[in-house]
């Protein structure tokens, strides 16, 4: 089912929670709501599923506007983030009470029951009460519990911030495998970077109730369209280094080091720019190769395949990847180079994108 | 010396140390109960056995079960437990239906529920007394707001307080508005536990208020009507404090209102039989006993 949101909008009270918010989501597709806590997320969710009225703008389900329509006529599955299993109920019971609900009888809501939970791969597990699950198991019941009735929009808000990092992993391929078996439209909110990455067909990025950018996942990645978007996405965060524009070559607050830009830039001189790098975009170059400023080594953190080096420059801390077999001693001057992608320039008040 | 082997030395090789201290902690406790609580008990116990008793000479004429035989074979004991058991009976399960379903209303975030809240809970803030003079003069023949509204619906004029049929209805009337407070509030911290996302995830899938309430919120409120079910036997089992207020200080209109509480009242303060008040008092304890092992033993199946 396709959905479109157009100018949504919710305020509680004076709080703004949600503003002029519009995105499509394609059918089948799933779309991951991805935001710093408190931006809106939950309530974009609980406006979809018609739980909390909207203020203002409007709702369409396949060209449909659904904006006023109570809840249980939306056709939605939801899944919460504590999964909400009926704690007196079996795993059966829990599954096939959406059914139960819309009287059908009890012969086929259980097949259809005993179906979902093959699905989620808890079908042998029907006859335990919820507290004799595992976290992942309770996950994967809330999961059946919500397609049983098979909505044409699925929403899942936090549904793997209470497990344990390694059962994240796998219940969010679980997910992924779930959604693609049953193509069902899905809504996945999220404040993990790493889960949204991996997960989604598409990101919506928000914050402070404002939408930031839609897109492919590695296009946000790679083309953010402001400062934000670059700052909230990649591990380590990325590097900023303030500085303005003088004679068409980026110079760094204080003088300590200015390059030349590969690509031109129109960006205007004078004005409080930010200059901002990915850690895999900067590298300590090759002997035959000029670096772009040098900078003192601070620490070290060998991780695994990587070896990430600090470095201070003009009182700016900067994070870098070095070469394996690299281990400099903290202090030592190195050079470093910058590669174009992942690199932007940035207006540091507005933090609109310049390069 | 690490933290660990200091631990072990602690508690591994002194054992009768590590039994006795937490004893030592709990010692004023321990003597407190045993002046106040265990020592009395102990005392009804000799006391129910001992036939002639006098209370301010401590002598008795023998030891034997003279007071339990008077006892089970007096009509007004008898009388007693008939009144006790049929106000047990209503009170509880009325009182626990009623709390559920206020305790549901006042749950809800709505405005002006401050105002109902409370209403409901002033019965816990006056006294019985107060509170039970209130109701004689609703109970009234002629001017209570009791008949006043029962005539609205054709209802005869009832002598609540001083018609023997009638005067147990009152009394469990006015047992149940005052039981009702204390058992709403446990009902609410009850219907607080149970996470507001059960409700919406059942309402998101088309349930209705009546689904939801006996699907989801009674189950989940299970373990709490459980709790509230065995206090409530036991608080109710010993009626007394109600009578006082309502008839005058005698128990009924003519004396058909005896309560197994009243009747040990009154065999102690009244007839200075201490051993036959003792004796009843044993009774009392070992049918409430009975039936609260019966409560968690169908509890226990209940929940499984
Ligand atoms: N029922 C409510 N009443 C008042 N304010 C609310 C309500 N629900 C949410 N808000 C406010 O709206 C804003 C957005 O809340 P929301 O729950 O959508 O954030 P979120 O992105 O889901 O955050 P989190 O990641 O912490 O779950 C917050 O400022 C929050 O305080
Ligand atoms: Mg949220």
């Amino acid at each position: 089912m396709k959905v479109e949101m157009r100018g949504l909008t919710k305020h509680f009270g004076s709080t703004v929670a949600v503003e002029d918010f519009t995105v499509t989501l394609e059918d089948g597709q799933l779309t991951s709501i991805l935001g710093p806590s408190g931006c809106g997320k939950s309530t974009v969710l609980n406006l979809l599923a018609g739980i909390v009225p909207v203020t203002r703008g409007q709702i369409l389900f396949d060209a449909e506007e659904v904006t006023g329509l109570p809840p249980e006529l939306r056709g939605i599955g939801l899944v919460f983030q504590n999964y909400s299993l009926y704690p007196h109920m079996t795993v059966l019971g829990n599954i096939s009470f959406p059914l139960e609900i819309k009287k059908v009888p009890r012969a086929q809501r259980e097949e259809r029951a005993r179906n979902m939970a093959k699905l989620v791969h808890v079908d042998n597990l029907l006859h335990r009460k919820p507290r004799e699950l595992s976290g992942g198991q309770q996950q994967r019941v809330a999961i059946a519990r919500a397609l049983v009735k098979n909505p044409k929009l699925l929403l899942l808000d936090e549904p793997l911030s209470n497990l344990d990092a390694r059962l994240r992993l796998e219940m969010r391929e679980e997910i992924r495998r779930i959604q693609q078996e049953t193509q069902v439209t899905t809504v996945f909110v999220t404040h993990d970077q790493e889960e949204a990455m991996s997960i989604s067909d598409k990101i919506v990025l928000m914050n402070a109730g404002h939408l930031q950018q839609e897109d492919e996942p590695q296009r946000l990645y790679n083309e953010p369209r402001n400062q934000f978007v670059a700052d909230f996405l990649g591990t380590p965060p990325i590097n900023h280094l303030p500085g303005q524009m003088k004679g068409g070559v980026f110079t760094m607050e204080g003088g300590q080091a200015s390059f030349p830009f590969l690509r031109g830039t129109d960006a205007p001189e004078g004005r409080p720019l930010i200059l901002a790098v990915r850690a895999e975009s900067a590298h300590v170059p090759e002997q035959d190769e000029d670096g772009l400023f040098s900078a003192a080594v601070e620490s070290i953190y060998a991780m695994g395949k990587e070896v990430l080096g600090y470095f201070g420059i003009g009182g700016h801390s900067f994070r870098c990847y070095l070469e394996g077999d690299m281990l400099p001693r903290p202090g030592t001057e190195l050079p470093i180079a910058f590669r174009e992608r992942g690199t932007f320039l940035f207006d540091k008040e507005t933090g609109e994108r310049l390069l | 010396m690490t933290a660990q082997r200091i631990k072990k030395y602690a508690y591994r090789d002194r054992p009768l140390r590590r039994a006795l201290e937490p004893l030592a902690y709990l010692a004023p406790f321990l003597a407190a109960i045993a002046v106040f609580t265990l020592y009395p008990v102990i005392n009804v116990v000799l006391m129910s056995f001992k036939e002639g008793y006098q209370m301010l000479t401590g002598r008795f004429d023998q030891v034997g079960a003279a007071n339990y035989a008077y006892v089970i074979n007096d009509r007004y004991f008898i009388n007693a437990l008939q009144n006790t058991s049929i106000y047990v009976a209503v009170v509880v399960p009325l009182s626990t239906v009623l709390s559920i379903l206020i305790a549901n209303l006042l749950n809800r975030k709505v405005k002006g529920m401050a105002f109902f809240q409370t209403a409901y809970f002033m019965p816990m803030v006056t006294s019985v007394t107060a509170a039970g003079l209130a109701w004689k003069f609703m109970f009234s023949r002629d001017f209570g707001v009791i008949n006043q509204i029962l005539s609205w619906f054709g209802v005869g004029k009832i002598n609540w307080l001083q018609a023997p049929e009638w005067s147990l209805w009152a009394l469990i009337i006015y047992g149940v508005w005052s039981i009702l407070p204390f058992t709403i509030i446990l009902m609410l911290s009850g219907l607080q536990n149970i996470d507001e996302t059960h409700y919406v995830a059942a309402r998101v899938d088309g349930a209705k208020s009546a689904r939801i309430f006996f699907r989801i919120t009674v189950p989940m409120l299970a373990p709490t009507i459980g709790l509230v079910l065995t206090i409530n036997t036991i608080s109710t089992s010993k009626v007394f404090n109600e009578i006082f207020p309502l008839f005058n200080g005698r128990p009924g209109p003519s004396y058909n209102l005896y309560t197994v509480v009243y009747y040990i009242y009154d065999q102690f303060y009244i007839k200075w039989k201490f051993g036959r008040a003792a004796a009843a008092a044993m009774i009392l304890f070992l049918i409430i006993f009975a039936i609260t092992m019966l409560q968690q033993v169908i509890q226990r199946k209940w929940s499984h």
